[in-house]
Order: structure tokens, then C-alpha cells, then sequence
């Protein structure tokens, strides 16, 4: 099933729920998007991500991608499009002062679309509330053309907020004197990052992440622990824990069978270490939830 | 137009000060769903005032406000609570109040300051519980 709202501004919602597609050469508009259940994996040139419910993935204006759902149950997504007049004079609006705006509502001359990292991006605090917002409207098919407007504002602002603190405040923090170069390490580490995010229940190690983000191991376990304050590893075991808890609280998996899913090699330390983490046993989490 | 659930705080029979209790026991129940209760005008413990209740039975007694300068910030706030301040936010501007503050994020989620004619404060409220996260 598919819907799709086109705004007065030109912005747009697509919705889709299905088990089974495929999408070739898609070219669009700015765009956000989401994954309510299951999953949606990404082709943009040679790099393949997968979001899930904990995440949301950027695309910008003219990038082309591929895009595929298979399923055993319907995956429900959302895509947020910004017409380019929009998201620039938003952008604009974001990062100039209020004399610059005062003086110059309309610039003169034709402004470079912003562009921003094509990676994923944590779906957490604002954002994942608005999301849930936004999709509630949506399914109700109560359109409203300036109330959905709001919401998609209100997603753009908190992109920003997300994007400041993942993107520009951890380049920022890293140990690397020139600018360019710290610029192009941060990509490479966050394409490590993306792996793990889109592989984080298969067997993945050190060197595989490293290969692919075209980093020697060494380098790549002292710089991206230096971004993300902590260890590759640590990061990967965060990801499988976060996943679990999202599934003991949102599906009707057994324990063990969240514990393949994730990708731990044993029930005992998934327990373990779920216990360290969040300072109760999956079983009792559940139980805590369901109470 | 009660397309949405409404209360005050908690409490069972509040006792709220406000400016002008009839306008304000109006106001409360033409755009948030309270209802009034009992015989308005009545009096309790000596003292007049308004009665009205939200759509999970709490009671609240609006008295009224000795009539002093009011500070933005230091003044009483109704707090109003919400499932979705954006989208209350957006019909109630639509009926055509006016926010003194539009919705702004803050670290218990998002809030939006209404000040109606007699200088009652509203905070209308969506809490968001981040600790999950």
C-alpha cells in the first residue's frame, strides 16, 4: 500500500507498507528517511545501508539509489521530501543572523543546495517523537496541509540538531590539524560506522570494519575511539544490545531467538551483558514492560 | 471541539488562583476539553468560585486572583498537558488564540506559553521522556 501527500510548498510524504520491492535509479529531492518495523536496505554508489526503526538515513537532492524491501511481514516507511527552494531558504534561515534575514529576506541569485553526510543518523529524543506524531497523522488520513507542514519543519530542526552533534562536533573532535583531512577521516569513519550499523547481526570483525573504511586497523581502532568515545568493538556491542532492547519491548520474539537476530554467539553473555547495561535481565525487562 | 484529552496536574481538586474565574472556566472548556461541574458560581469554604473537571473525573476550583502586576515567569502557570503539543498547538492557532511562545523544545519535551486576555498564564505541555534513549 502506498500514499503519497504533495503539500502546497511542493514538499512531500511518502508512505509505504509492503513485504516485497524493488526500486532502480530513484533520483529526488533533499530527502529523510524512516523505517517504522523490519527493514529497508540503500544502494548509493557503492555503499549499502540498511535502516531499522533506531535509525534514519539522509539523501541529498540528485543523489542516485537503489532501494529494496523483502520481508516476511509489511514494512511500513515513511520518506520525507523538501522541495529545494524550501530546504534552502530553511538553511538560510538556520545559519544566518536575524540582521542578514532582515536585510535580505529574498538573496538575489540562485543559492547551492546544502548538502549534508549521506549516512545514518540515530532516530532518538525529538526527532523519534515527531516521527511518531507525524505517522499518526498520516494514518489517520486527517490531511492537513500547514500541520504537516509543521511536522516537517519540526523534522528539519531536529535534523540540524542531530547533524550538529554527529557530524560537525565529532569531526571537529578529531586529533587531525587540517581541516580536509579531518573531513575525509570523519567519512571514512562513519562509513565504518554505517557498516556496523546495516551488519550488526553478522559476524563482522575488526578488519573487515577497517577494510571497508579504508583505514589500516590500527589507525582505524585509535581515531574512530578518539570520535565515538569508545571501541569498535564496544560500539558494535551497544548496537546488538540497543537492537535487543528495542525488540523485547516492540516484538513478540523469544529471548533466544532476539539473541540470533542481534547477532550474539551465546545466550549467557547476551544476558551478561544486557544486565551490565541497562541493570536488568531481558526476561525482567520485558516483564517490567508489560506490567 | 474536545478532539483531544486533556488535565491540569495530577491532583484531585485542585484549588487554582486565577484572573477573571468565569472567562477562565470558559476558556478551559471551549479549547480544553474540561467540563464544568456542579452549580456554577457555587461557593466552597467560604470562598466563590468556579468548579470544573477534566475527562478522567480530577476536579479543580478556579478562585479568583487578587488583582496584582503580573511578571511573565513569576506568576501562577496553568500547565496544561498534551499528547502532541505541534498538532494542539497548530488548532488551537487556528481558532485564534495566540501564543506568547510558539513550541520550543526544553528538556522535559515540548512547551508552548498561551496568555490569555486577563494575563492568565498557560503552559501547554507534551512531556517526553528521553531516558530511554
Amino acid at each position: 500500500m502506498k500514499k503519497i501527500q504533495i503539500l502546497n510548498n511542493q514538499n512531500k510524504i511518502y508512505s509505504e507498507i509492503t513485504k516485497n520491492a524493488h526500486y532502480s535509479n530513484e533520483c529526488h529531492e533533499f530527502s529523510i528517511r524512516i523505517v517504522f518495523n523490519g527493514s529497508e536496505e540503500y544502494k548509493l554508489g557503492n555503499k549499502t545501508l540498511k535502516i531499522y526503526p533506531e535509525n534514519f538515513l539522509v539523501i541529498n537532492e540528485g543523489t542516485v539509489f537503489n532501494r529494496e524491501i523483502f520481508s516476511e511481514f509489511p514494512v511500513n516507511t515513511i520518506s520525507l521530501l523538501y522541495n529545494h527552494q524550501f530546504l534552502n531558504s530553511f538553511h538560510q534561515s538556520m545559519n544566518s543572523s536575524n540582521s542578514i534575514l532582515l536585510d535580505e529576506p529574498f538573496p538575489i541569485g540562485e543559492n547551492p543546495t546544502p548538502r549534508f553526510l549521506e549516512t545514518l543518523y540515530p532516530m532518538k529524543g525529538d526527532m523519534f517523537f515527531n516521527m511518531q506524531h507525524l505517522k499518526n497523522l498520516f494514518d489517520s488520513d486527517n490531511y492537513n496541509d500547514l500541520l504537516m507542514n509543521e511536522y516537517l519543519i519540526h523534522s528539519l530542526i531536529n535534523f540540524y540538531r542531530i547533524y550538529d552533534k554527529e557530524v560537525l562536533a565529532k569531526t571537529e573532535q578529531l586529533n587531525v590539524l587540517n581541516y580536509a583531512n579531518r573531513k575525509e577521516l570523519f567519512r571514512r569513519l562513519n562509513n565504518a560506522k554505517d557498516y556496523m550499523l546495516s551488519n550488526y547481526n553478522q559476524a563482522i570483525n575488526l578488519d573487515e570494519i577497517s577494510e571497508y573504511a579504508c583505514l589500516s586497523p590500527t589507525h582505524f581502532y585509535r581515531t574512530f575511539k578518539q570520535t565515538f568515545n569508545c571501541s569498535p568493538h564496544q560500539y558494535l556491542i551497544q548496537l546488538r544490545l540497543s537492537q535487543a532492547k528495542f525488540l523485547l519491548k516492540n516484538s513478540g520474539y523469544e529471548v533466544r531467538e532476539i539473541v540470533n537476530l542481534v547477532g550474539f554467539d551465546s545466550a549467557s553473555s547476551f544476558i551478561r551483558l544486557f544486565k551490565e547495561k541497562f541493570g536488568v535481565t531481558p526476561g525482567n525487562y520485558r516483564i517490567g514492560i508489560a506490567a | 471541539m474536545p478532539y483531544y484529552l486533556f488535565m491540569i496536574k495530577d491532583a484531585i481538586d485542585f484549588q487554582l488562583s486565577v484572573y477573571e474565574p468565569e472567562n477562565t472556566c470558559r476558556f478551559l472548556t471551549r479549547y480544553f476539553g474540561f467540563f464544568k461541574s456542579g452549580i456554577p458560581g457555587r461557593r466552597i469554604s467560604d470562598r466563590q468560585g468556579f468548579l470544573i473537571c477534566n475527562s478522567f473525573g480530577n476536579k479543580y476550583f478556579l478562585t479568583p486572583k487578587e488583582n496584582t502586576i503580573s511578571s511573565f515567569g513569576s506568576d501562577e502557570i496553568i500547565v496544561v498537558n498534551t499528547d502532541d503539543c505541534l498538532r494542539d498547538y497548530h488548532l488551537l492557532n487556528a481558532t485564534g488564540i495566540k501564543f506568547e511562545k510558539k513550541p520550543q523544545y526544553t528538556r522535559n519535551g515540548l512547551e508552548a506559553i498561551i496568555i490569555d486576555e486577563h494575563r492568565n498564564i498557560y503552559k501547554l505541555i507534551e512531556k517526553r521522556d528521553y531516558s530511554d534513549m
